[in-house]
């Protein structure tokens, strides 16, 4: 940075920076770095830099909350699904590392996480496709819409198992996310 | 046998650099228990072409402070970092 100091600001490079920090292996903080100016983020708050901005912003608005670390991996891979989708120049898979209180760390292969997009893909078509017809289908102008209907929500719950246990089978397997040991 | 031309000036046009956006996006979310970040791989090359790179990178620090207690003095700091550079011809 010194090395640009009295140019004009055209010329100096943008930088943007998310850093998770862990402190003596009792918490992890996160810190973001836009410009010349480190701030440190609370300790339940989400961020998000780069061009994406614009499509992740909305959506971190909706998820104001900490919950589980495979929970929080599939928003996040959602979001990210929609920010490919939208903007321009970001695309690819998605890689995800957790940092974890205790300094160790966890790295979710691109495989796993294609997969888990794959299936918030579907999970999303199944959504739009399905569930929000038969919510909204409240104008019985068909004799048999009321039976579909019923029969539809009341499987459900299977339909969303089928969903739980297909997350499960992609988290759990070791040879696909790795703890690591001994990274204190 | 005469000589032709050359199909081209010999004479070199200097200009700057070709600005390379780095288009990406990364995020952070705060888990119970720790900090997840997730970026996407796709690296913009030349207006035509793409490749796939790592976003995420992650290093280990040793980290000298003030401690009330001094066998802790010495820490360690694991950080999760992304420079995005959108002039990165300076860098280069």
């Amino acid at each position: 940075m010194r090395g640009y100091q009295g140019l004009d600001a055209d010329l100096v490079p943008h930088f943007e920076m998310l850093i998770a920090v862990n402190i003596r292996n009792e918490q992890t903080r996160l810190f973001c770095w836009k410009e010349n100016r480190v701030v440190m983020l609370p300790a339940d708050g989400h961020a998000t830099v780069g061009s994406g901005v614009v499509q992740i912003h909305p959506m971190l608005r909706d998820t104001q909350f900490a919950g589980r670390c495979d929970a929080m991996l599939f928003l996040g891979i959602r979001m990210m699904y929609h920010a490919k989708r939208a903007v321009t120049g970001v695309g690819g898979k998605t890689e995800a590392i957790a940092l974890y209180d205790d300094a160790t760390t966890q790295i979710f292969g691109t495989d796993a996480t294609q997969r888990i997009e794959e299936l918030v893909i579907d999970l999303e078509q199944i959504l739009n496709l399905s569930v929000y017809q038969d919510i909204s289908a409240v104008t019985l102008d068909v004799k048999s819409l009321e039976t579909n209907v019923q029969k539809n929500l009341a499987e459900l719950p299977r339909l969303m198992q089928m969903y739980r246990d297909a997350y499960s089978k992609i988290l759990n397997p070791p040879s696909v996310s790795r703890k690591s040991k001994g990274r204190r | 046998m005469t000589p032709k031309p050359f199909p081209y000036s010999l004479r070199i046009k200097v200009e700057r650099l070709p600005v390379r956006n780095r288009m990406t996006a990364i995020l952070s979310l705060t888990f119970i228990g720790g900090v997840l970040m997730m970026a996407d791989t796709e690296e913009t090359l030349t207006t035509d072409a793409k490749s796939s790179c790592d976003k995420l990178i992650q290093i280990c620090i040793q980290v000298w402070g003030y401690s009330w207690n001094r066998h802790h003095r010495r820490g360690w700091a694991l950080a999760l970092y992304r420079l995005r550079q959108s002039r990165a011809a300076f860098i280069l």
